[in-house]
């Protein structure tokens, strides 16, 4: 979904309540927003939970979100924060502070995983869940530093120091899954 | 610097917020190597960017009952969605000019007509 694909028309009419204009936003969002919530909570029936609680957020917060701002990162900012939240309720936020390098299996040379998407996925699915969350809030969805920390109440400093961490040891899975990629 | 010390940066390096500039890019451009490795960097960002659009679809029904629980927004949230539409603000404060504008004649007008008055009697 490009950012372009919410327009202001779009948003004033779900201000309004509009039922189709609201069907046609959360139609344009549900991949992106389902998928952000599966990457941080990890289970397919709770991230559609958190997916639905986050819509009902959204739609709540659209009066007062202001236009100047970017509507996709917006969006990014209050589907992590369900997800922590729900994390949180479920005492599982404890899984997003591991940040240590534990001793996990590599992905399988032999499946052919390169720098494809299932690489990918499988590759950050390896790494400690507290740098898979930096990483996949940094460089997939957008966020920034600051607001990552604010996310999982840790300095900035030290999301800077995972994201270092996660990158290098995404990369060094994926090289050893596949050396004749990335 | 030494290969090992630049490679240890790359992974912030990459990143225009945490970019570590001076002796590294010295270093990458005498530094076929690094500056693979540097390109590899780049290309794992990229890809990681491109996840964002992909994915698995919600399982079937999400839609309609992510619809079902979704309320109607009340008045005063569609008067503050109102306000927060940029051109509905720009529509307000240019009322907003013309009325202040209006108010300042009148001020004058009435002011000069008190003078007149003062004069004559």
């Amino acid at each position: 979904m490009a950012d372009d694909a919410v327009t202001r028309e779009l948003l004033a009419a779900c201000r309004r309540g509009d039922p189709r204009a609201i069907e046609t936003l959360v139609r344009l969002t549900q991949r992106r927003v389902y998928n952000l919530a599966l990457r941080i909570v990890g289970d397919r029936y709770e991230a559609e939970d958190v997916a639905q609680e986050a819509y009902l957020r959204m739609f709540r917060g659209l009066a007062g979100f202001r236009e100047e701002a970017r509507f996709e990162t917006w969006m990014h900012r209050i589907v992590t924060n369900t997800a922590i939240n729900h994390l949180r309720r479920r005492g599982r936020f404890g899984e997003l502070l591991v940040d240590e390098t534990r001793d996990v299996p590599v992905p399988d040379r032999a499946e052919g995983l390169a720098a494809s998407r299932d690489a990918l996925e499988r590759g950050l699915a390896v790494l400690p869940p507290g740098q898979r969350v930096v990483i996949v809030l940094k460089d997939v969805y957008g966020l920034s530093h600051k607001e990552i920390g604010e996310e999982l109440g840790i300095e900035e400093g030290a999301v800077k120091v995972r994201l270092h961490r996660a990158r290098k040891r995404l990369r060094e899975v994926l090289e050893e899954g596949d050396p004749d990629e990335m | 610097m030494r290969c090992e010390e630049v490679r240890e940066l790359l992974p912030a390096y990459v990143d225009p917020d945490l970019h570590v500039a001076g002796p590294v890019e010295i270093h990458l451009a005498g530094c076929d190597a690094c500056s693979a490795d540097l390109a590899a960097y780049r290309g794992l960002l990229a890809a990681l960017y491109e996840l964002r659009e992909l994915g698995e679809e919600p399982g079937a029904g999400f839609l309609e009952s992510t619809l079902a629980r979704i309320e109607p927004p009340t008045a005063a949230a569609r008067i503050l969605g109102s306000v927060n539409d940029r051109r509905v603000r720009l529509a307000l404060a240019s009322i907003g000019t013309v009325a202040i504008g209006a108010a300042a004649v009148a001020i004058m007008l009435r002011r000069r007509h008190a003078t007149r008055l003062a004069a004559a009697g």
